[in-house]
């Protein structure tokens, strides 16, 4: 006997023997010889089904009833008092239950090969500058949208402004002022930015930040000579919150030595010191 | 003995039982060799099989073997009583007719 032969019997004892209590012999051994005429498996493990499926109907006929006959080899007749006449409302819950379980495992299964086959999108990163006026107060980042080019220049030049209005502007030297006592004449003065040319912000995204959906505006404070080349070395004016984020907009920074704009004043290139905002965002 | 024949639920699959006895009517059979005409599940049929019984339409014995000489499980053999042949009959004939029984 093999293991699913072994299997279909237990499975025929197993049912015969949760019918009722008289015909539990009967029911066994009847069942067992049927099985034993039953060719191939699949039959007989059906067949083993359909028992389970009898005992149901079997004991809700004849629950609680006066079962009259015996399971013996006599040949009775079977007295029974028939309650209902019919299992159909325990079949009809049943055949639901199943249908409901085989719904549910299917839903379970499409949606799983679903997540499964729909390719993981990497997230579409942009990085932008935000232009930076100088003022006192650092800017708070804005919305995260609508950004696609670098702007960090260009504030406006006000008119009749002094020097000496603008502290964060490096003084210039005594000599370039005049004498002592002598008002300095209203210079042209244009802020530094980005050159064309500087390196792409998106390319110092650091992959770890990305990985973990860090977004941010980090301010980097830089001092250029007029040839456009770093002076110091760059500096964080404003964190973003994230480390990661900070060092990569250092980086590019760094980078970008070289192809800063420098600040003009009056046509001419000074050295001058300005802070930029790098705003690194995700998209997608 | 058996409850009243009225008690007796006729459905499409009872029908099939019956018939399946009605071709040989002395002849007694298994529950297999009743699945095999009948083509019900066992599900179906066994407690069909016992319903009928207990009405008093089929009784039932063990099979005349020797087990052991045979080399398989004796069987449950059913057949028609004259009370099952008679009310078989008179269902199928009605249905001919067309009138319920």
């Amino acid at each position: 006997m093999n293991t699913s032969d072994d299997l279909a019997t237990r499975w025929v004892r197993s049912a015969a023997r949760a019918a009722p209590a008289t015909l539990r012999e009967r029911l066994e051994e009847e069942w067992l010889a049927d099985l034993a005429a039953r060719p191939g498996w699949l039959a007989r493990m059906r067949f083993g089904a359909g028992c389970h499926w009898a005992t149901h109907a079997i004991a809700h006929d004849f629950g609680g009833a006066q079962l009259a006959a015996v399971a013996g080899g006599a040949d009775h007749a079977l007295a029974f008092h028939h309650p209902h006449g019919t299992s159909g409302p325990r079949r009809t819950v049943t055949l639901f239950v199943i249908v409901g379980l085989h719904a549910i495992a299917l839903y379970a299964l499409t949606r799983g090969i679903v997540i499964t086959l729909r390719p993981e999108v990497p997230p579409i990163t942009q990085v932008r500058f935000v232009d930076h006026h100088e003022t006192s107060q650092p800017r708070l980042p804005g919305p995260l949208t609508g950004f696609t080019q670098v702007v960090v220049d260009q504030p406006p030049t006000p008119g009749g402004l002094k020097f000496s209005d603008d502290l964060r502007i490096p003084p210039p030297s005594y000599g370039e002022l005049g004498g002592m006592g002598t008002d300095p004449a209203p210079v042209h003065r244009v802020n530094g930015g980005l050159g064309a040319g500087f390196p792409s912000a998106e390319d110092f995204y650091p992959p770890a930040a990305k990985r973990l959906g860090e977004r941010g505006v980090t301010a980097v404070h830089v001092c250029v000579d007029p040839l456009g080349r770093l002076t110091s070395d760059p500096t964080i004016a404003g964190p973003s919150g994230s480390l990661r984020l900070d060092e990569g907009a250092l980086k590019l920074a760094r980078a970008g030595s070289g192809l800063y704009r420098p600040t003009t004043e009056g046509g001419q290139a000074v050295k001058s010191c300005y802070t930029f905002r790098v705003r690194f965002e995700l998209q997608g | 003995m058996g409850k009243p024949d009225r008690e007796v639920r006729i459905s499409l699959q009872t029908l099939r039982v019956l018939e399946a006895f009605l071709d040989n009517p002395t002849d007694p059979l298994s529950g297999a060799d009743v699945q095999k005409r009948s083509r019900l599940a066992s599900g179906t049929l066994y407690p069909i099989l016992l319903r009928l019984e207990s009405a008093g339409w089929f009784s039932s014995r063990w099979e005349s073997i020797d087990p052991s000489s045979a080399g398989r499980p004796r069987r449950r053999l059913y057949r028609l009583t004259s009370t099952g042949l008679s009310r078989a009959s008179e269902l199928f004939a009605s249905f001919a007719r067309g009138v319920p029984a």
